[in-house]
Parts: C-alpha cells; sequence; structure tokens
C-alpha cells in the first residue's frame, strides 16, 4: 500500500505545468516502425528534439502562440503540420513519414487518407509484420470506451472471451500464453495457464496484440496464441480515470443462497486466520497423533482412589478381602464383583447406573485418557452447515492515472491503476450425475449411478494494483519499473441431493465448503537501449513473480437418508364386532395379548402390516375382547445415515500453494544486409525462467462410532456439537484422524533456457519474411513429501516426476504482398511454419491423489505425462481494403505430437480423473474474418459510426486413442473410431461483433455474439461417451455515453440469451447431463469520471 | 492462379486428407479412392490365422480349421462369405465406422438350416488397399454370446 502515495507524489508536479508541450511519434508510414533518431522541429526556431528508441519525441516549454511544426528523417520526405499551443496544453502530433522514392501522387493519397492516431501505426505494424497478429490499439480502446483488456480483447479477430478468460482459434487455454510487457506471469487461478484480463485497466495498457504464428524470440510453449499485454510507459498526456460499477445477476442477486461462515477480513480477499488450521494438531504427524485408549478394570479402580473419594484404607481392605496384595495385582482377580461389592459399586454397564463403576470411573477415566483427542476433535469450528445469504450486488471501484513528467531533466513517465470489487454468482438449477454404459448390444441408454440437484454459490473479492515507472536516461536509453499485485479470494459453497441407485436406493447428501485466497505479486524491470554508432537495438527483461494460494478449510460432509414408512403399533386403534371402538384399558389388554402371540410365535412381530391376515389369527386365537375391525396409523420417518464405505467420511482439508516465476530475457537486434538491395535485420537473444512450487496438504477426517447423526436430526451443526466429540469408549462419540497423505505435498522447479536467432528480411517490395531457429531446454522435476526410505524402485518412481528436453525450432514467416503496393490498400499471402510446445503444468505431473472441488471426484496427477510437440502451418490470405478494414482467410495445420488430456484413471476403482499423452492429434482449420465499416455504403452518419466485425472458424480435430485404452473401449463398443478431437478444441467458433461508434457525440454501442461448438472435456472409461461441453452462445450488449467532456456513463447486458451450461454425454442420440446449469445474465451499470 | 483460389485448394486438400484413412501398410500418403470404392468387390482369403485362443465363446463365423473364403462386397452394402470347400456360406451387409477403421458385417446368415443366428462381425482394418486387404476379427456377436478371439485375416483381390 505504499505505492499510492509514491504514484499521488508522481502525480502532483504535473499541476504546475506552466508551458506548453508538443508529443508525438515519428514512424515510417510504410512499415511502421519507428524511426529512431528522426527529428521534430518548430521552424523559425530552435527548438526540435530528437525520436528516441520507440520513435517518441516530447518538445517543451513552448510558449502560446500558432507554429509549424516539421517531422524529417534522412531518406524520407518531411511532413509539416500546424499547431496552436495555450498554456499548460500537451498537443499530440504524430508523423507518419514516406520514403523519397515514394511517387508524389501515392504520398498525396496516404496523408489524405491517414488519420494520424496510435491506429496507423498498428495498423502498419499488423500489415508488414511478419508473422499473423491482431490487435487492438489504445486509440481504439479509449474510442469504444472498455474499462478492462477483457472487454477489449473481444474486439480482435479471432478471439472471443468467456468469463474474463480469452480463447483463440477455439484452442483452450493450454495453448495460449499472455505475457506481461513480454514476461512471462503466471494465472493466478492454478486451473488457468493465462492470467485473467480485466485485470488490467483500459488506459493504463497501450496495446492489446494477439500472435498467431510463431515467431523465433518469442517463447516456445504456446499454439494458438501469444497474447501480449503492453502497458503504457510514457502516457503521451495526463489521463486519470475513476470508475464505479453496480451489477445484478438475475440468478443471484437479492436471492437467499447458500454460503459459508465469513471471516471479518473476506471483504480484502483473505481469511483473517479463523479458518486457520487449529494450533492443536498444526505441524502433529501420524506419530504424533493420539490413538483411542481403552481404560482397563485396574485403571478405573485406580480412578476410584485419585478421583472418586474412595480412600486407600478402604481399598486396601477390599483387595485383602478379596485376596489380592496390592492393586498391583487387580489383573488376578477374577471376581471383578467382589472388590466392587465391598466398596460399594455395582457393575452394572451403562451411563444411566449412578452406583456403578462405569458410571464412577469408567466415563470419566475414559473421558480424562481420549481427552487429548477430544480437544483436537473440539479444536475444528463447527461450520459444517450452510447458512443463508441475501446476495448483495456486485459492485467494483477502479482508479487509474498517468503521465510524463521531467525527473533530472529527462523524461518520467508513470501509470498507476487500482481496482476493488467484489461480486457474487449462485445457481439453484443445477444437475450432477454420473452415468455408466455397458456392451453396446445389450444396451441403448447408460445406466444412471448418481443424479443430483447441485446449488452453488461464490463469493469473490478482489483488489489489484499496477504501478509503472519509464525513465528515459537520454533519446536511447530507457529503463522502466514495474510492480502489480493481486489479490482474490473466493467463498463456495455448494450443496448436492439426489439418488445413488449404484449404492442403493437412499437419498444422498452432499455439503462441500472452500474458500480460497490467491495473491500474486510481479516485479519487473526492464531496458531498452540502442547504440546509434552500431545500429544496434537492446532489450532487456527481469521479472519476478511470486504466487501463494491458500485453501483452508475445505470441507466435505456426504450424508443418506431415507423415508421409512412406520407402523405405530402403539396408536392402534381397535373396533369391537359392532364396529365401536374400544377404550384406551382395553386396547392396552388387546395389545398384551398381541405380544404373548408374537412370543408365542402364532403372530409375527409385523402383525401391523397385515390387518386381515392379525384379525383372522386373533378370531382364531379367541381372544377375550373380540376385534372386528382394526386400525394402524402410518407416519413416514426419515433415517439419516453416514456410510464411508459409499463416500469419503467427513473431511476438512488445509492447502497451501506457493508457485514463483522468475524471468530473465535478453534481445539484441541489428539490420543486415546494408550494401545489398535487401533489407534486413538480424534479432539474437537469450532467456531464462525458472518456476519453483511448493504445494501442502492436511486432511482430517472425522468418524463417529455409534450412529449419531440420526440422533440429531441430520442437523450437521448438532451432530458436530462439543458435547459429540467426547471420545468416550463404549459410547457414541465423532472422533478425529490423521488423514494426511504426503503424496499431496510436494516440491517442484521448471528451468527453461531459451536461445534464438532470426531474421528479418524484405527481399523485394513484395516478398518479405522472418526465419528464425529457437533452442530451448526444460529440466523439470516434481517429487512429493513422502519419506521413501522403505519403498520400492517402482514405488519411488511414483513419487517423483521428470521432464529433460532438448527442443530446436525452427520457424518460417513469408508475407508476399499481392496485386498494387499501397499503404492503404493492400492484400498479403501469408505462410508460415514453426514448431512450438506444450508443457505440463505443474498441477498436471504433481504425483499428488487427492478430492477436487470443482469435479467432487478425486483428481490425480500423473508424473509420467510428457510434454506435447506443435508443428504448425498457416496459409492467409489478408487484404486491407481501408483504414480499420481488413479481411482474411487462412488455413491451417497443427500437428500435435503427445498431446495431453484429462481423462478417467483406467484402473482406478471409483472415478478418479488424471492427465495422460495421446500419440499425436491433427487439427485442421478454416479461419475466415472480416471487419468492415458501413461508410463506403452510404454518406449517412448512422452507418459511418457502424462496424461489423466477425470471423468463423471451422475446424476439423483427430487425436488418436492410445491402442490399450482403444482395446478397452471396443471390447464395449468395438464401432469406437481410432480417433476422437482433440481435447478442448471446438469444430467451429463464430465471433460477430457489431459496434457503434459516434465520437462527436460520445455515444457508443456495442453487440457481440460468440459461440463455440461442442469440444471434450472429459474423456471416459469403455462405451461410455466422452463428456462434452456444449455449446453455450453469448450475447453481450453495452452502450455507453459521455456526460460532458469527463462524465461517462454506461450499461452491459452479459449473457442475454443465458443457455444452460452442459457438461453431457451423448448416447444413442440423447444427452445425458454430466453437470449443467446456468449462469444468469448480469446487467452492470457504471460511472466513471475521465480526462 | 488467384490468391482465393490457392486458398480454397488448400482447404479442401486439407480437409479431403484428413477424411482419409490412412490403414495403409505402404504408408500411402494419399488415396484417390474412397474407403467404400476400395473395398467393393470381390476377395480371396490368403490367410486366416487365430491370434489369440484366449477366447470366450467360440466364432460361429470360423470354422475349426479356419476355412479359406472368398468375399464379395457389393456396392449396395451388401456382403456374401463363400467357404470354399464347405459350400457354405454367408450374406449380410457391411458399414465402416465413423472414421472407417472398423469394418461392421451384420445381419450375417448362414445358408445352412442348421445356423439359425445372426452374427455381427467387428473388423478392425489394418489395410486397404487396391489389392491387399488385411484385417484383425476383434469381435463377433451372435445375438446372445459375444466372442472376442482374435483372428487375422488377408485377402487378395480377384481379378
Amino acid at each position: 500500500m505504499r505505492i499510492l502515495p509514491l504514484a499521488l507524489a508522481l502525480w502532483i508536479p504535473l499541476l504546475s505545468a506552466a508551458q506548453g508541450t508538443v508529443r508525438g511519434k515519428i514512424t515510417d508510414g510504410q512499415t511502421g516502425e519507428s524511426l529512431i533518431g528522426a527529428n521534430a522541429f518548430i521552424e523559425g526556431t530552435t527548438k526540435g528534439a530528437m525520436a528516441d528508441l520507440d520513435g517518441d519525441f516530447n518538445l517543451t516549454d513552448l510558449a502560446p502562440g500558432t507554429y509549424q511544426i516539421t517531422g524529417r528523417f534522412i531518406g524520407y520526405t518531411p511532413v509539416k503540420e500546424s499547431i496552436t499551443i495555450t498554456d499548460n496544453e500537451v498537443i499530440i502530433v504524430n508523423f507518419n513519414l514516406l520514403p523519397e522514392t515514394f511517387v508524389i501522387e501515392q504520398a498525396a493519397e496516404v496523408v489524405a487518407k491517414v488519420d494520424r492516431t496510435r491506429d496507423v501505426y498498428m495498423e502498419n505494424i499488423k500489415k508488414k509484420s511478419a508473422s499473423s497478429i491482431d490487435y487492438i490499439s489504445s486509440q481504439q480502446i479509449k474510442r469504444t470506451g472498455d474499462s478492462n483488456a477483457a472487454s477489449a480483447m473481444k474486439r480482435i479477430s479471432g478471439v472471443s472471451t468467456v468469463g474474463n478468460f480469452v480463447f483463440v482459434r477455439g484452442l483452450s487455454d493450454r495453448y495460449l500464453k499472455t505475457t506481461l510487457n513480454g514476461a512471462e506471469i503466471p494465472s493466478i487461478d492454478p486451473r488457468r495457464n493465462t492470467i485473467e484480463m480485466d485485470l488490467f485497466p483500459t488506459n493504463l495498457v497501450d496495446n492489446l496484440v494477439v500472435v498467431k504464428t510463431q515467431t523465433a524470440n518469442l517463447p516456445s510453449d504456446w499454439a494458438g496464441a501469444y497474447i501480449s499485454v503492453e502497458t503504457k510507459d510514457f502516457p503521451e498526456d495526463f489521463s486519470f480515470n475513476y470508475s464505479s460499477s453496480l451489477g445484478w445477476n438475475t440468478n443471484t442477486t437479492g436471492r437467499d443462497v447458500i454460503s459459508s461462515e465469513r471471516s471479518s477480513t473476506d471483504w480484502l480477499g483473505f481469511d483473517d486466520g479463523s479458518r486457520a488450521l487449529p494450533s492443536l494438531v498444526d505441524g502433529r504427524t501420524a506419530d504424533e497423533w493420539p490413538t483411542l485408549a481403552n481404560v482397563s478394570f485396574g485403571e478405573q479402580i485406580q480412578y476410584l482412589i485419585d478421583q472418586d473419594g474412595v480412600s486407600n484404607e478402604d481399598m486396601n481392605e477390599c483387595l485383602l478381602g478379596c485376596g489380592l496384595g496390592s492393586l498391583n495385582d487387580i489383573s488376578n482377580l477374577t471376581d471383578r464383583n467382589c472388590i466392587l461389592d465391598c466398596l460399594g459399586y455395582t457393575d452394572i454397564w451403562g451411563p444411566s447406573f449412578s452406583d456403578s463403576l462405569y458410571f464412577n470411573a469408567g466415563i470419566p477415566a475414559s473421558i480424562a485418557a481420549n481427552q487429548d483427542l477430544t480437544d483436537i476433535g473440539q479444536s475444528f469450528g463447527n461450520t459444517w452447515e450452510h447458512v443463508t445469504r441475501r446476495a448483495a450486488m456486485d459492485m467494483k471501484h477502479s482508479l487509474s492515472f498517468g503521465n510524463q513528467t521531467s525527473l533530472f531533466g529527462r523524461q518520467l513517465g508513470y501509470i498507476f491503476g487500482a481496482q476493488y470489487g467484489r461480486n457474487t454468482r449462485a445457481y439453484q438449477d443445477g444437475v450432477y450425475a454420473r452415468w455408466a454404459a455397458g456392451s453396446i448390444e445389450g444396451t441403448d441408454s447408460l445406466d444412471m449411478q448418481n443424479y443430483y440437484t447441485d446449488e452453488r454459490t461464490n463469493e469473490t473479492n478482489r483488489w489489484n494494483a499496477l504501478l509503472n515507472l519509464s525513465y528515459k536516461l537520454n533519446e536511447f536509453n530507457k529503463v522502466s519499473l514495474m510492480g502489480m499485485t493481486i489479490t482474490s479470494g473466493t467463498n463456495s459453497a455448494r450443496f448436492q441431493e439426489g439418488l445413488n441407485p449404484r449404492d442403493g436406493d437412499e437419498i444422498q447428501q452432499q455439503r462441500t465448503h472452500r474458500y480460497q485466497t490467491r495473491n500474486l505479486n510481479t516485479y519487473q524491470a526492464r531496458g531498452e537501449h540502442y547504440l546509434p554508432a552500431h545500429e544496434i537495438s537492446l532489450n532487456w527483461t527481469v521479472s519476478r513473480s511470486e504466487g501463494q494460494m491458500q485453501t483452508p478449510d475445505l470441507r466435505t460432509f456426504f450424508n443418506n437418508y431415507v423415508d421409512n414408512e412406520v407402523v405405530r403399533t402403539d396408536q392402534a386403534v381397535f373396533y369391537d364386532e359392532d364396529g365401536t371402538a374400544y377404550d384406551g384399558e382395553t386396547t392396552e389388554a388387546i395389545l398384551g395379548e398381541i405380544d404373548d402371540l408374537v412370543s408365542d410365535g402364532i403372530l409375527s412381530g409385523d402383525w401391523a402390516t397385515d390387518i386381515d391376515g392379525t384379525l383372522a389369527t386373533l378370531e382364531d386365537e379367541g381372544i377375550e375382547f373380540p376385534v372386528g375391525s382394526l386400525s394402524v396409523p402410518t407416519e413416514t420417518e426419515r433415517f439419516y445415515t453416514i456410510q464411508p464405505s459409499r463416500y469419503p467420511a467427513p473431511s476438512r482439508y488445509w492447502r497451501s500453494l506457493d508457485e514463483d516465476k522468475t524471468d530473465v530475457k535478453f534481445h539484441a537486434s541489428k539490420p543486415i544486409f546494408g550494401s545489398t538491395s535487401w533489407e534486413g535485420k538480424l534479432s539474437a537473444g537469450i532467456s531464462y525462467v525458472r518456476t519453483t512450487r511448493t504445494q501442502s496438504e492436511d486432511k482430517f477426517t472425522l468418524a463417529e462410532q455409534g450412529n449419531q447423526f440420526n440422533a440429531v436430526g441430520g442437523d450437521p451443526t448438532a451432530y458436530f456439537n462439543d458435547s459429540n466429540l467426547v471420545v468416550i469408549p463404549g459410547q457414541n462419540y465423532i472422533y478425529s484422524t490423521l488423514a494426511t497423505d504426503l503424496n499431496n505435498t510436494d516440491e517442484g522447479s521448471l528451468g527453461v533456457f531459451g536461445a534464438y536467432a532470426m531474421v528479418d528480411t524484405k527481399v523485394n517490395e513484395r516478398l518479405s519474411g522472418n526465419i528464425g531457429i529457437r533452442f530451448e531446454k526444460a529440466e523439470m522435476q516434481i517429487q512429493t513429501g513422502l519419506d521413501t526410505t522403505d519403498l520400492t524402485p517402482v514405488q519411488i518412481a511414483n513419487t517423483r516426476g521428470f521432464l529433460s528436453e532438448d527442443d530446436i525450432m525452427p520457424s518460417v514467416n513469408m508475407t508476399y504482398v499481392l496485386g498494387n503496393i499501397d499503404p492503404i490498400t493492400i492484400t498479403n499471402l501469408r505462410f508460415a511454419y514453426s514448431r512450438t510446445l506444450a508443457r505440463p503444468v505443474f498441477r498436471e505431473k504433481a504425483p499428488f491423489r487427492s478430492f477436487d472441488f470443482e469435479t467432487l471426484q478425486v483428481l490425480k496427477g500423473n508424473p509420467d505425462l510428457q510434454q506435447t510437440r506443435i508443428d504448425n502451418v498457416d496459409l492467409r490470405l489478408e487484404h486491407f481494403p481501408n483504414l480499420g478494414e481488413v479481411l482474411s482467410a487462412s488455413v491451417f495445420y497443427k500437428r500435435f505430437t503427445d498431446p495431453i488430456e484429462q481423462n478417467t484413471v483406467l484402473e482406478a476403482v471409483n472415478t478418479e480423473l488424471t492427465w495422460s499423452n495421446l500419440p499425436y492429434a491433427n487439427v485442421w482449420g478454416l479461419e475466415l474474418e472480416g471487419r468492415k465499416n458501413f461508410s463506403n455504403f452510404t454518406d449517412a452518419r448512422f452507418f459511418r459510426d457502424l462496424t461489423l466485425s466477425g470471423n468463423i472458424s471451422f475446424i476439423r480435430s483427430a487425436s488418436r486413442i492410445r491402442q490399450e485404452e482403444l482395446e478397452t473401449i471396443r471390447a464395449q463398443n468395438p464401432l469406437q473410431s481410432e480417433t476422437r478431437p482433440l481435447f478442448g478444441q471446438a469444430p467451429y467458433i463464430l465471433n460477430g461483433v457489431l459496434s457503434y461508434n459516434n465520437d462527436s457525440a460520445g455515444f457508443n454501442a456495442t453487440l457481440a455474439y460468440n459461440v463455440q461448438g461442442p469440444k471434450v472435456f472429459l474423456v471416459t472409461l469403455g462405451s461410455l461417451p466422452n463428456v462434452t461441453q456444449q455449446p453455450t452462445p453469448i450475447l453481450d450488449f453495452s452502450i455507453g455515453k459521455l456526460l460532458g467532456d469527463h462524465l461517462r456513463i454506461g450499461f452491459k447486458a452479459r449473457n442475454l440469451i443465458n443457455p444452460r451450461d452442459r457438461k453431457t454425454h451423448l448416447y444413442n442420440g440423447q444427452l445425458y447431463d454430466w453437470n449443467s446449469f446456468t449462469r444468469g445474465r448480469t446487467y452492470t451499470l457504471s460511472l466513471s469520471y475521465r480526462i | 492462379m488467384t490468391p482465393f483460389r490457392i486458398l480454397t485448394i488448400a482447404a479442401a486438400l486439407g480437409l479431403t486428407i484428413s477424411g482419409c484413412k490412412k490403414y495403409d501398410e505402404n504408408e500411402r500418403f494419399l488415396h484417390l479412392r474412397t474407403p467404400e470404392a476400395r473395398l467393393t468387390g470381390s476377395w480371396s482369403s490368403t490367410q486366416i490365422m487365430a491370434t489369440d485362443t484366449a477366447l470366450t465363446t467360440a466364432s460361429d463365423f470360423f470354422s475349426p480349421d479356419e476355412q479359406m473364403m472368398t468375399a464379395t462386397f457389393d456396392r449396395n452394402g451388401s456382403v456374401t462369405f463363400d467357404q470354399d470347400t464347405q459350400l457354405k456360406s454367408f450374406e449380410g451387409t457391411w458399414t465402416f465406422n465413423d472414421d472407417k477403421s472398423v469394418l461392421h458385417i451384420g445381419e450375417l446368415s448362414s445358408n445352412m438350416t442348421e445356423d439359425s443366428v445372426m452374427l455381427d462381425l467387428y473388423w478392425d482394418i489394418v489395410a486397404l488397399e487396391s489389392d491387399n486387404f488385411k484385417v484383425i476379427h476383434f469381435r463377433e456377436f451372435n445375438g446372445v454370446d459375444i466372442s472376442s478371439q482374435q483372428f487375422e485375416l488377408r485377402f487378395s483381390k480377384q481379378d
């Protein structure tokens, strides 16, 4: 929290600025590249500034007035602009210079068309980039009013977002990589590979770039897209943004939803310690865990002396009377009653006999002997039952500002952003089911294993802050420092209830609670340098990320109940032969006679269930009071049980995960081919990324002696009352067991060394390209905390996972310009080939085996998991008809060797989930993209402001099933294909965005639609079809309006279609829910103040 | 050739190649004829060999001496097997599974009156070339019992 005062201190100097300033960027109008060393100067004065290594210039201390400013560079046609400066004003002037060889007519046309904004720079970068890239620039973000990167990303071709996560070409995030200023940052969600994009306020973001084809200078572990978030280093002008929003979700807000106990600091995203592991059990090993102590007869006798007032004299006398010399001989006693009679106690067992040894010594001595176990049980919080809360509205507050100022006569740029938000998401209409299939010859439907209603609530509080400082040592040297912190806490509660026919016809209930808090701190230092004498550009990045995730007191509580019809014989009514009911006394007498008949075996014990038979027997036996008819009322009685043979006993978990990443990168580049007609640049670099992980899990189960749960009417809170946790052997009680499995405690590290060399070349005005080669050496190891001293070599191997790979990965990107060569209207044909990788993450390779809150099943790591190698081929035709418009068509092919998928464990008795490699997979795709402005069709203002963009991809994927698994499946389903779709790959993706932006009115509206085809979510066993995520089309709408110069009001509606999110099996044309629910529609109203 | 034509051809070629099943002992990358077209016609068995004796139920299709046979696959989806020496023949239907890796021969009945059962045979295709057809018979269902005894069958195309 020291960041805020520092940021405010930096902000203050700008208030005293008194002179005008002109800032801008000088770029090559054809290539978009920065023109380092170019000049901007004020005509008729001596004032001028050199463009730095970003092409940026900064002219300060300009008195108010009108000036002519010229941008010029050797070999380029100068461009002159007229500006007028008033006090304290920053004017932005960007120069896109064209080579002098460029024909005058063309240059004039370009100047006429070019809107001198940052868009042009990025547009040219895109057109001229060696690799296929898409982007959204800071200018575009500013126009659309998107408040965070997740919203802005949706406007990039080929990108779709689900929640705050990004998908490109329908590939799961395993095959995506997100970097912040070129450095890798881990996700704070361990289930995700990429970081949530809404962490970045858009006024801190310079550009969002999505790279779809690999170049050697990028890390290689991605295949779908490399997403680069670039923060602003030197904001052109002072910017300030404060926004607040309120939101409501139709499934959640204002409703009574289930929840868990909160701590006093949950609102800050972390626990205050109330969920902490009790000190009594913290650090206790299995050897230190108390065992159940049964108290012997001698110890009970000793207790009478110690605690119950029996004197030594009386005791000795009784011992002598029973033939014993001392209390040490008590084990030789053959007649317990001898000594008990002597001392005045009975030997009757049972807690209610006040003169018994058991009552006076057995119980208290047992309590004392097991006090440690009792204390442990009582030290855990009694927080098993859900609480019900009225869900509050979502809210989010965001503050950010940035500017550049002068420090020691040099430019200092700073940006700061902070956000705080909370939201609650719940569903009450969920279905959670598991199914089984048999041989196809004997089955036409799936067999239900269990089918539960599913209710869930997640309450999330999150805050994050980011500070970036950049300092220009001179025009050719720049350094930046960045710090970012993210803290997030989610309190989750889940309740399920339903049939479990696999285990019987009883109803099963499942209560689970989880609180998960995550913290990620990232620090970066970056430098960019240019050596003009040698024309060498250098840049380096050192980044350190420290992430922690704590899951204190995850609780699972499963139980059964059954509703029994109970015959109330005590309420039986007997009628005489005239139909008159007998009085109470006579009824008692008849019941007595019936008891006698039951004792004699003439009537069965359940005589009340066979009225006619009973009446006939009574008549035959000729009882004293003749019974003409009888009625016996019944009532429903619910009977609760906990059955650990079917599911885990009540369990509590404490989990902790630390994952740190250090990323060091160094790049250098220098122009080559200086003496030939070719133009080119040679780049080389090295990198080292080291990730370390430490995970631990403590687990405790609570087992019962006797069935206390029914006695308390199925109430978990009453069940875990302290009185039930007093351990008394022979009585009903609940006791705690240490169930920690050291397999789930592990340490691991991954080190990746990378080196590359790459040549960017322009052979002629049509053909350009990039050829490179990258080498990566990866060493990964992970080791459980298990003591391996007494284990066999095979067992020891199962406690460790290794990965040691050296990969040489070539990449080629070629671009050929078709048709007319024009900086605005241009058509490119691109070809790209590259080899990339997808390495398993620690979570997948760790040899752990533990309960997963999401699937409510056991999740198991696979130490044998190998990395995936991917060969990527792209052919893309792109046409830029006008500024901001694009039409493109791509075909791509990806060959995955050893792709990873999540599947069920073949050998497990109960369903367990793990990850495995498949031999290979092929992915073919056709991708069509377009962004079109309607201004060409009409002069109407409305259509000029309307833009339609969209993309559609058709993808065919096939993963080869392992032979062993194929044979297992074909044993039940002989028609099983040899292949199945690549895990997580959708067969089609459709994105459409219709946006209306009226800059002059400060009004914009966006309608966005996204749908992805069904994709494999989980690979299942045998003939049971795989679990597939069904399409969940998303329709979002947003509208925003500027009120005055600075105030903006916005409204967003998300998930308007609100489809059911279904993960299903498809069998014989019917969908069987594996898990399904609806997310609800979310509406958000926001107000922001922006300068 | 226009760029869009290049892309169209590339896309079509990609989808075509990915649609082909490469069950080819010679590792040929591309077949111009579909698997259905290649299968249609008469084939003579050149080898029938039991590869797995750990059977659960004996085969109703193969004779104990694993008789040679002639198989005729018709374009309309019917198939006939004529056993060479026993004057026994079977008639049924044939279809491929989704990725054409398994040949399903169904509704297979014998011309012998004592054989009243209808059989389903499942053949894992190892090779299907213009003159070479090799499969693993891995499953047989006679309406009641499933036989998982495996046979390797090799056929050559009749002229």
